[in-house]
């Protein structure tokens, strides 16, 4: 094997946004656009199971590597709640890389490099963004949050991998000050004049990347301030600086580059050359050339923003950092039932065929043992019926997110769960919803997810 | 169904504490109050006592049976705790009722206590949920599943529910033993506070402070004063406790309810149109109207329309819950289903001051607990006429 395949490709974006123009009044200044965030009961995880489930066809897949940012608080492996909740078997390998924003672009070629030892199997590459910038810096208006997720393999789809180049050079730290002054001056000195003679170095390295630029017809380069995107892109390849209407004056992080990507692509004709450019701690550049566009890579991509107050925004993000241990948990029980929980299997009746949640061992329609074969409910449904609970704090007790609307669902593969509404769903009887992966709460400083009940079409 | 008794089970004796907030009384104090007044009414002494069962559902009222020989001094005696849900006092008088059926005992005492108020939780705390799949648990948003669903069915509004509050708050302030001795009107309850949608305060019991005993025996035990009440029948019946997960469970109904009452009206020999009043298991205004059909008191759906027509009002044509019920006199859980047989076998005697149903001879009392109607207990009491 000798050609390695971006295979698939598929973007999520929170709906959740936040005016940059009110951030701005409350710490003095003037702004305009808008900033994509998870909501309470978002993060990384679930927003990288997000992108992960749109991906068409995991069953070559052999390792799940997760790029997440190291800040403010990662816990436990990210990757295997992802591999788990998609459904992914027990002998999947799982990674999580972190420290940099170019760790989307490092996990690529990583995996580009493991294909070519090991054409047998697939890797998805996921990178998720949802740091939470210091409240007032810059940072939180140009910091969005989305996730990206890539298959990789020898098996033809998107796009083909071209020559690959980086460098690397440890990013010098001394900028920041409290003020956060400084630290502005030297976020543009280094991307204006660091970054680009990291650039150059990496095509030196490569000449062969260095060749395909001259003809690239979109270079996607991941930086968060577009105005860095922009004259970066200008020195790499004149012609090709990618514009983004999604992210016009935000980032996503760690997953900017291949959100750019996932938008680029559906007006992409094959044969077009694409570049990734990975920025943080020097420079990755991944040269692919499009195959066959998909239509649609990004999916609930703001397909109905949400406008956030900035006030309820900081008192649910405080919220992500500190929740108190529940109660009469334990480590016993929520390891036996992993399985059901995480990964939201059933089992099938051997004497009625009813399918029960969850349902290893007995029936819950007839009391007849269950076949040991695990089936996977996650997906489609219709509410059965439904309370707004005000005892009932979803993922905290006193917090906005009280009452949760409690949802019994008759999901579509057949078994019946109940499951809190995602946050701020509205719903009534008969209503479709789909399944999805949440933060269900935090006890000890782990991070615990389940799944919630969201309206088919998104939330709201 | 339970085969029939091998011999008749009278009710001795009752007894009550008011419902309500007594901090100062411990779960042993408001035991021996209750038991002193069953004593009494049955003029035996404690010593004619040979056994014992304990209701109680919360570990703070006391685990094992001590917790009652404690409280009253049955040192030596055989005593028994019993838990089974809100179903807890209803299973614990079956005990008690099955010990003299087997010929065991000729005398025994049922008591139970529950002691909520000093717990300091919202509502009843749901306790072995489990840590992902049961969260998100209430007692009341547990029913307020079947409300959403009833509503919905039927294509009512929530007039209906707080028809069963105003009826149930106006019996209850006719009790002296009520907690909620206040009437409520349809324009207080549609504006109180949201609980879980659509059930707001005044669809919910209180969570009360009380204990409930009551004497079973042989029926020549019995004073001569009064009519005796014998048991015609007990049944209990268990279904799931995970409701939300069963397929088709349709929350109209309780199914445990429907077995329960099979069995016990199968025992005693009637059709539920013979009953002639009932203490039903209103934890929430919804469940009474589920009850009163599960129990088929009304035909199908229609359990709001007897409600709207004063049927089940103290001189109605079925009498639902004359001592206020679990709405307005309070739930203390263990001691519920021992208040209830309290109340009906008052009832029969024509002992219920204030509140009397027009000489009844048949009565019921119901049960159901655990989430979504996991368990369901039903007595039937009925008056023997002497002389």
């Amino acid at each position: 094997v000798t050609e390695i395949h971006l295979t698939a490709l598929a973007a999520v974006r929170p709906p959740r946004v936040l005016d940059r123009a009110e951030i701005a009044r409350a710490w003095g200044g003037i702004d305009r656009g808008t900033v994509a965030v998870t909501g309470p009961d978002e993060d990384a995880v679930t927003l990288a199971h997000a992108a992960v489930s749109a991906l068409d066809d995991l069953t070559r897949v052999g390792t799940v590597i997760l790029a997440r940012p190291s800040r403010p608080h990662g816990s436990g492996d990210g990757a295997a709640v992802v591999a788990t909740a998609a459904g992914l078997p027990p002998g999947t390998r799982t990674l999580e890389v972190g420290g940099s924003e170019r760790a989307f672009t490092t996990a690529l070629m990583l995996a580009h490099d493991l294909v070519l030892a090991r054409p047998d199997y697939e890797i998805v590459v996921v990178a998720a963004e949802d740091a939470v910038a210091e409240a007032g810096s810059d940072e939180e208006r140009r910091l969005g949050h989305g996730a990206v997720a890539a298959l990789v393999g020898a098996r033809p789809g998107v796009a083909r991998f071209g020559p690959t180049a980086t460098s690397l050079s440890a990013a010098p730290d001394v900028w920041v000050d409290a003020a956060g002054t400084r630290r502005s001056a030297g976020d543009r000195f280094l991307a204006a004049t660091v970054t680009v003679e990291q650039l150059a170095v990496a095509c030196d390295l490569s000449p062969e990347l260095n060749a395909t630029l001259v003809g690239a017809s979109a270079v996607h380069i991941g930086a968060n301030d577009p105005r860095a995107r922009r004259s970066l892109a200008s020195r790499l390849a004149p012609e090709a600086a990618s514009t983004s209407r999604l992210l016009k004056r935000e980032g996503a992080g760690v997953a900017t580059s291949g959100l750019l990507l996932a938008e680029a692509l559906p007006s992409a004709q094959a044969g077009e050359v694409h570049v990734l450019v990975g920025v943080g701690s020097g420079v990755d550049l991944v040269a692919l050339t499009v195959t066959t566009p998909p239509p649609d890579p990004l999916i609930s991509a703001q397909i109905t923003p949400q406008p956030v107050p900035y006030g309820v925004h900081l008192r649910s993000r405080e919220r992500m950092v500190v929740r108190p241990a529940v109660p009469d948990t334990s480590a016993v029980p929520a390891w036996r039932d992993l399985e059901a929980t995480l990964g939201l299997v059933g089992h099938r009746c051997e004497d009625c065929a009813e399918t029960s949640y969850p349902g290893r061992g007995r029936c819950r329609a007839c009391g007849g043992a269950t076949s040991a074969e695990t089936i996977r409910l996650a997906g489609g449904g219709e509410v059965v019926t439904l309370t707004t609970d005000h005892l009932v704090a979803g993922v905290n007790p006193g917090t906005p997110e009280s009452p949760t609307t409690m949802v019994v669902v008759q999901l579509d593969a057949g078994a019946r769960v109940f499951l809190p509404a995602t946050h701020g769903a509205e719903l009534a009887i008969g209503d479709r919803v789909q399944t999805v992966l949440r933060l269900a709460h935090m006890g000890g400083g782990f991070r615990n997810y389940h799944w919630r009940a969201e309206p088919v079409g998104g939330t709201g | 169904v339970t085969r029939n008794w091998s011999q008749d089970i009278a009710i001795l004796g009752v007894g009550s504490t008011a419902f309500g907030d007594y901090f100062g009384a411990s779960a042993a104090d408001m035991l021996r109050t209750a038991v002193d007044e069953a004593l009494s009414d049955a003029d035996v002494s404690r010593d004619a006592v040979e056994a014992g069962w304990l209701g109680s559902y919360f570990a703070h009222s006391g685990l094992s049976g001590t917790a009652l020989s404690d409280a009253v001094g049955l040192n030596g005696k055989p005593v028994s705790r019993v838990e089974n849900y809100c179903v807890t006092g209803t299973d614990a008088v079956r005990q008690g009722a099955l010990a003299i059926a087997a010929g065991a005992y000729d005398l025994v005492l049922v008591a139970g206590v529950e002691k909520l108020k000093e717990r300091g939780d919202a509502g009843i705390p749901d306790q072995g949920e489990h840590h992902v799949i049961g969260r998100g648990r209430s007692a009341p948003g547990g029913f307020a599943l079947s409300a959403t669903a009833y509503l919905r069915e039927h294509r009512l509004d929530t007039v209906v529910l707080d028809e069963v509050a105003v009826k149930n708050h106006d019996n209850g302030a006719d009790h002296p033993k009520a907690h909620l001795r206040r009437r409520l009107t349809l324009e207080e309850a549609a504006a109180a506070p949201m609980v879980s949608s659509p059930l707001r305060l005044f669809d919910c019991c209180p969570t009360s402070d009380g204990a409930a005993a009551v004497l079973l025996g042989r029926p020549e035990l019995a004073t001569s004063d009064r009519p005796v009440v014998t048991i015609g029948g007990i049944g209990l019946a268990s279904f799931t406790a995970e409701p939300y997960l069963a397929p088709g469970f349709d929350y109209l109904s309780w199914p445990a309810t429907v077995a329960a009452a099979g069995d016990a009206y199968a025992q005693a020999g009637i059709s539920p149109h013979e009953v002639d009043v009932a203490e039903v298991h209103d934890c929430f205004t919804i469940t009474e109207l589920l009850n009163i059909e599960d129990l088929g008191l009304a035909p199908r759906g229609e359990a709001w329309q007897s409600t709207r027509a004063g049927e089940t009002r103290v001189d109605g044509r079925i009498p639902i819950n004359p001592s206020g019920g679990l709405k307005a006199f309070g739930h203390p859980v263990g001691a519920s289903g021992i208040r209830m047989v309290y109340e009906i076998t008052r009832q029969l005697q024509g002992r219920a001051e204030g509140r009397q149903v027009h000489e009844p001879r048949i009565g019921v009392t119901h049960n159901v607990g655990g989430p979504g109607g996991a368990i369901a207990g039903v007595t039937v009491l009925r008056r023997i006429d002497t002389s």
